[in-house]
């Protein structure tokens, strides 16, 4: 072996004295080794993307932006799913409300719940025939009247009203009599109302003339308490 | 005997300092190393031929250098860095291959 002449090249390379030339040989050595540790170390460190190329860099944005598209698109969906629910429950609110004032106004047309509001109370005193008190209602219905009672029974739109012997019958109830002037208390427009009784041929002129004297009060707060049962559904 | 301890010296001082490869730095520095090992085959290829020369190798390993880290420049100026890399470390892997393989035959008569 050691007649070869590479290995004795080799020898006397790795046992010759240093030369100037042989310096800058190890100083480009030195500069390789420590590139090497530099780069092996970097790729040990770094994240992935610091050694990724231009071309992969953009390409993963590019998918994250897709995903961030994609998530803002569903945040869109569900907020207007939310606002569609919130406002769906605000109309339902806003039903239910209406709901509740429809019931009451048509309660008091029915004469189901008690009404209190402006309007007159008109009390007949005397000899008062049923037709006189039919009269005095049908004018003050006419005249906007929303709920009435006459001596504590409400008025609705089946109230009989029936002469007899000794009073006027309202509901089969005797209400007044000779002593007992009748006393109707309506709600509406006071001054309509009141009107309506004292026009010329009205009310209050043909009670007159069968001997009844009425009075009419303009009151800022009637109250009809009387209320009549709930009609059962059948 | 100094090209050996100039690399030990080089590897000690990066394991000690822990350098940070700087940025624009970083696509060269893997080819430039690829370089730099093909040239110190090289070397070693014509120390065993006989022909070695101080110059010589000096010269080859920093224009290899230069060459490498230019053509992966270019590359990425063209937008074709990544195929360029990958090219320049093919052509270097065989030269080394056939440095080695030339370096086994002068040792071993294989």
């Amino acid at each position: 072996m050691s007649r070869d002449p590479a290995w004795g090249r080799l020898r006397h390379a790795a046992l010759s004295r240093p030369t100037r030339g042989q310096a800058i040989i190890g100083v480009l050595c030195a500069l390789l080794g420590f590139g090497i540790v530099q780069q092996v170390s970097s790729v040990r460190t770094q994240s992935p993307f610091a050694s990724a190329r231009t071309e992969d860099l953009v390409q993963i944005l590019d998918s994250l932006d897709q995903r961030s598209q994609r998530l803002d698109a569903q945040i869109t969906t569900l907020t207007a799913a939310r606002d569609r629910l919130r406002s769906s429950r605000d109309a339902e609110a806003a039903a239910a409300k209406e709901r509740q004032r429809r019931a009451d106004e048509v309660g008091i047309l029915a004469g189901t719940v008690a009404a209190e509001g402006p309007g007159v109370v008109v009390t007949l005193s005397g000899e008062v025939s049923a037709g006189l008190v039919l009269d005095t209602v049908q004018e003050l219905r006419d005249a906007g009247a929303e709920a009435m009672e006459i001596n504590g029974q409400r008025v609705v739109v089946s109230t009989a009203f029936t002469d007899s012997d000794t009073a006027v019958l309202v509901n089969g109830k005797p209400v007044g009599g000779p002593k007992r002037p009748i006393v109707i208390r309506a709600i509406g427009n006071s001054a309509t109302l009141a009107t309506s009784l004292t026009i010329p041929g009205g009310v209050v002129e043909t009670a007159a003339a069968d001997g009844v004297r009425v009075t009419i009060v303009r009151a800022q707060t009637v109250t009809v308490r009387a209320v009549v049962p709930a009609p059962t559904r059948s | 005997m100094i090209a050996g301890i100039g690399l030990a010296v080089g590897v000690l001082l990066g394991l000690i300092l822990r350098p940070e490869v700087p940025l624009w730095f970083q696509p060269y520095l893997p080819i430039a190393i690829v370089a730099g090992l093909d040239a110190l085959f090289g070397a070693l290829r014509a120390l065993l031929d006989g022909v070695f020369s101080d110059r010589v190798f000096v010269i080859s390993f920093i224009s290899n250098v230069l060459i490498a880290a230019l053509i992966v420049f270019v590359g990425d100026q063209l937008g074709v860095g990544s195929q360029l890399s990958i090219g320049v470390v093919v052509v270097l892997t065989i030269r080394i291959f056939a440095n080695v393989a030339a370096i086994r035959r002068r040792l071993f008569h294989g």
